[in-house]
């Protein structure tokens, strides 16, 4: 398993250097970031030519990937384009703000959907499966961002017709949330929507694929057997069953925390919250290559690794499995 | 006579599906004497295996509207589930088709067989379980129990799997042992080693076997009285030779022929025309009649249901077809033809 | 009865499969090899009647319709698309969905005689007002005095366009890379996958956001290639294993050894079995393409201005402020109704061409 790991690692690395160029070529070429800085009336030819120089955006292409390496690499992962300001602080500042967010709702999804995928499987076709799968599919045709604005649009006007404030609609903290315990209250209190507008997607899908795992196996052979040896129904169902089916789904969970991070961008922008998801598209709007090379890094490398994750997961949970 | 230890009294199991009711098993008796062998023999979808199934409960989507299934006094079917389960794993037992899949992948064949140990056995400690697990698993032969029982199904072969599970449905010293298709999904070669596992493991426990098979051979080699089912009904009960050389109903007869024997002069193998019925519209009256060349579309056939009938004055011997004795007769009437022909 | 591969067919004119609906045959105790040892009694046993034996004879074999009576088939063999289209339209939502969808289609495709009114006919007396029956503003008007309904109505005519081409080019993308990966195997099927792989490695929305901001955006064209070139993995990824799965069979090495080119065996005899998965997955794609153009278009990288979207609809309902609900309202659950259509529809169809279907077995 040792070798396995480490060939992986070696494997991922190489990917990820790989990645790291592709990634630098392709927002390279695909638009020049000083578009906007040069039609602009009155910024100086000198102001256009300071940026070039450094950035090197007049050398060839592989040499300004080794600039940007190695800006990366020693100097707070490289600065912004324009105002020279260093990526890593600001990165890491929004990274924890994210994942706050999305830790607590990965968390709650996988109690829910375990709970409600597991009773769907054992009581199937009763009403509760089928009220269920219909609240799954309607959770999964459900755009988040739209979920998100009616989240908000469903406050307001409950806040107009009673004069009551649910939750606040956005952002992290309000103007003044004091300190310790006040603070991080005030923060709770600012997630809950955030948080149940991620949730409802991650429920519908993880319920539905946690039912077609439990029923495979509440259908198969051993889990016959398990019966004719004369167990309780209980105890065929948690020792037998849930175990054989938990196995796809905790590979499953593994590979999503890869993409956690950069997968609540629409949540945040909705709700301006000041994540990683915002950062990016900040980046995207103000045309700034720099710290959207930095965010697809920071997400490259969290795939790979829970994809590595995943995999060691998966082959310490079932014994057919074995890496060498 | 001694009491039958297990007595099927008109037992029917339905099953609602899509495209109907599709009634499995259709009034089917018959008895489980201490000790002996029963063999059941019939195709896929005759209901040997649902009939057997549904008794344990172990069927959950079968309805049984009719039928009694009386173990050592008490009526299966009319049982509590608690008694019930305490019945299932211990005094009956059962032994699956697919070893493979009928063994869950990610617990040890150790864990399991002792599972079935501490079920049934309450004061048991856990290394009395263990010690007696390795017991278990020398007895059905299998090698180095002692390090196969920290291992995997998919560790063992085909063969050492299907040993397993002999040694899983033992453990609890049962009185009945079912098994169904022990041998289909084996290799050939592994088949022959199964059948002594059987064997040793019905001198340990004086259980009585009910050996369900679509294999004639191994009904051959193993049964002491045969039931044969077709379409969910029993068409024919009588011990191992009677129905081997003289079978008196069509089906079992079609059968004898399309096997190849050593101890018959044949011709030709002769396989059954047609298909089995389809169980959600059987055929009206006797459910074989459209494949049967004994019936020549008579009427009787074509209407009514033949009864469960004694053939014959000697040993118990019940046939369900109109025409039994015209079937006894024609037998013994080419039989003495050959007679005189061949030898 | 062994299972037949569609496209498993001798008469070359024919392609459509008998299916018959019956249990599989036991197999005859011969079939296992040795029947064992039979035990051997002693007198001689008459050899089981030649009179029994068929044949042309004395008796008849059973009449043919009797036969196929009992087998409880009928008299007709259904094609294997006449059971699948049945197995459909068992599914009550599945079917409803379909109605719904083709409705929602008419009215994109006639927006021109279903709006009330143009996309951009200002009516500056009704500015941003609810919904309301009065000259048929059933969904409000905008800051301008637009009707909603009618820009919904051509927004989503944009958006079912840019979903369907989505999932047809994805579609035809996947289909080839998948079947040439599995088709071909070996070094080619491994940089193929490793490709995908690497597609699959790159976050969804990120790459489609920088996508977009880089190359351009605005046409729903651009749009809908950009997506497609994002959302091929899954379906190659299902072909290539039919593909792999099919390439052992006989029938395919008796094809290559009458002489069939690799492009007719793929394209006859492979591709026809991943046609079932590839229809579910393809409809999938439509209600994902819609989501996330919908998704891009709201952030302001997908479809622009002058052409409609729901997406941007929203966009700009939400700079008016949650007094206004109907400006966010409306567009949202269109889209919901489609993508929740598209879903049961994907659903009766999985159910519809999955050849798994479990069946009762004694």
């Amino acid at each position: 398993m040792l070798t396995y790991i480490i060939r992986r690692l070696l494997y991922s690395t190489v990917v990820l250097v790989l990645a790291s160029f592709l990634v630098f070529t392709f927002v390279t070429v695909s638009g020049d970031p000083l578009a906007g800085l040069r039609i602009a009336p009155n910024v100086s030819e000198l102001t256009v030519q300071n940026v070039i120089d450094r950035k090197h955006l007049d050398d060839p292409i592989p040499k300004r990937y080794l600039y940007w390496v190695q800006d990366a690499v020693t100097n707070q992962f490289g600065s912004t384009l324009l105002d020279n300001r260093p990526i890593l602080p600001e990165l890491w500042r929004v990274m924890k703000n994210t994942l706050q967010l999305v830790l607590i709702a990965q968390i709650l999804v996988i109690f829910f959907a375990v709970i409600i995928g597991v009773y769907s499987a054992i009581r199937q076709y009763s009403g509760f499966d089928y009220t269920m799968t219909t609240v799954s599919f309607l959770g999964l045709a459900t755009p988040v961002f739209w979920l998100a604005l009616m989240a908000q649009v469903a406050v307001v006007q409950i806040y107009e017709r009673t004069g009551h404030r649910l939750f606040p609609i956005a952002n992290l903290n309000s103007v003044d949330p004091g300190t310790g315990i006040h603070f991080w209250v005030d923060r709770a209190h600012h997630l809950v929507l955030p948080v149940f507008v991620l949730m409802v997607a991650g429920i519908a899908g993880y319920s539905r694929y946690m039912r077609a795992a439990m029923l495979e196996v509440i259908n198969s052979d051993y889990v016959r057997t398990a019966r004719a040896k004369g167990l309780n129904e209980r105890r065929v169902m948690m020792k037998h069953a849930l175990r054989n089916a938990l196995i796809p789904l905790v590979t499953l969970v593994a590979l999503d925390f890869g993409t956690l991070l950069g997968g609540a961008v629409v949540t945040e922008t909705v709700f301006s919250l000041d994540g990683m998801g915002l950062y990016f598209v900040n980046a995207l709007f103000t045309n700034d290559p720099y710290p959207v090379m930095a965010f697809l890094m920071v997400t490259a490398v969290m795939i790979i690794i829970f994809n590595l994750i995943a995999d060691i997961a998966y082959g310490l949970l079932d014994p057919r499995v074995r890496y060498d | 006579m001694p009491d039958p230890i297990l007595s099927i009294r008109d037992l029917t199991v339905e099953f609602k599906t899509e495209d109907g009711i599709v009634r499995a098993v259709t009034d089917v008796s018959y008895d489980l004497m201490p000790g002996e062998v029963l063999g059941i023999v019939g195709e896929s979808g005759s209901g040997k295996s649902v009939s057997m199934l549904s008794i344990l409960g172990l069927s959950p989507q079968g309805q049984i509207p009719k039928g009694e299934a009386v173990y050592k006094g008490d009526d299966l079917l009319k049982m509590p589930q608690k008694q019930l389960r305490e019945i299932r794993g211990g005094d009956m037992a059962m032994i699956f088709q697919d070893p493979m899949t009928s063994l869950n992948p990610v617990l040890t064949v150790g864990n399991q067989i002792i599972e079935a140990l501490l079920v049934h056995n309450d004061g048991m400690k856990d290394d009395e379980a263990q010690k007696r697990a390795i017991q278990l698993l020398e007895l059905v032969g299998v090698p180095s129990a002692e390090r196969r029982i920290d291992q995997y199904p998919h560790e063992f072969s085909g063969g050492m799997r299907q040993r397993g599970m002999i040694a899983m449905a033992i453990a609890n010293n049962p009185s009945v042992l079912i098994a169904d298709e022990p041998t289909t999904a084996l290799d050939v070669t592994i088949q022959a080693q199964i059948v002594e596992v059987l064997k040793a493991a019905r001198q340990e426990t004086h259980a009585a076997i009910v050996l369900i098979t679509h294999d004639l051979g191994l009904i051959a080699e193993l049964a002491d009285r045969v039931v044969v089912m077709y379409a969910g009904r029993v068409v024919e009960l009588a011990d191992v030779f009677t129905i081997f050389n003289e079978p008196r109903h069509p089906y079992t007869v079609g059968l004898m022929n399309s096997i190849a024997r050593l101890d018959a002069e044949q011709e030709w193998l002769q396989p059954i025309p047609g298909q089995p019925p389809s169980m959600i519209a059987p055929p009206p009256g006797c459910a074989f009649h459209p494949r049967c060349t004994f019936s020549r579309g008579r009427l009787p056939c074509r209407t009514d249901v033949p009864e469960l009938r004694q053939i014959g004055d000697s040993a118990p011997h019940v046939s369900r077809c109109h025409y039994a004795e015209e079937l006894a007769e024609a037998q013994v009437v080419a039989g003495a033809a050959a007679l005189e022909e061949g030898r | 009865m062994t299972e037949r591969a569609p496209g498993d067919d001798t008469r070359a004119h024919d392609r459509e499969d008998v299916a018959i609906t019956s249990f599989s045959v036991g197999q005859p105790a011969s079939a296992h090899g040795n029947p064992g040892s039979v035990a051997v009694p002693e007198e001689p046993i008459a050899p089981l009647t030649p009179a029994l034996a068929m044949g042309p004879s004395e008796y008849e074999a059973p009449a043919a319709d009797l036969l196929a009576q009992q087998a409880g088939v009928e008299p007709k063999a259904r094609s294997q698309w006449a059971y699948a289209r049945i197995r459909f339209f068992r599914h009550k939502m599945a079917v409803i969905s379909l109605v719904v969808l083709f409705l929602i289609c008419l009215v994109a495709i006639f927006a021109k005689r279903v709006a009330p009114y143009g996309y951009d006919e200002l009516d500056l007396f009704n500015i941003t007002s609810p919904p309301t029956t009065t000259d048929k503003h059933l969904f409000g008007t905008d800051l301008l005095g637009r009707d909603y309904l009618s820009r919904v109505i051509y927004g989503l005519r944009t958006s079912l366009w840019v979903a369907f081409f989505v999932a047809f080019l994805s579609t035809a993308i996947g289909t080839t890379i998948g079947s040439l990966a599995g088709y071909y195997g070996g070094a080619t099927d491994n940089m193929l996958m490793r490709f995908t792989d690497l597609i699959l490695t790159l976050p969804g929305l990120a790459v489609l956001l920088t996508a977009a901001t880089f190359f351009g955006n605005g046409d729903p064209l651009k749009v809908g290639v950009i997506l497609a070139l994002l959302l091929w993995t899954g379906i190659a990824r299902i072909v290539r294993g039919v593909f792999l799965s099919l390439r052992e069979k006989e029938y395919v090495e008796a094809a290559k050894a009458s002489g069939a080119g690799d492009a007719r065996i793929i394209l006859r005899h492979m591709l026809p079995n991943a046609l079932g998965p590839i229809i579910v997955n393809t409809t999938l794609i439509i209600a994902a393409a819609i989501l996330i153009e919908a998704a891009l278009s709201f952030l302001g990288f997908g479809i622009q201005p002058p052409h409609p979207s729901l997406g941007t609809l929203i966009d700009d309902g939400q700079g008016e402020g949650f007094e206004k609900w109907w400006l966010v309202t409306f567009p949202g659950l269109v889209i919901v109704v489609i993508a929740l259509s598209i879903n049961f529809i994907g659903d009766g169809l999985r159910d519809a061409l999955d050849p798994t279907q479990r069946r009762v077995r004694a």
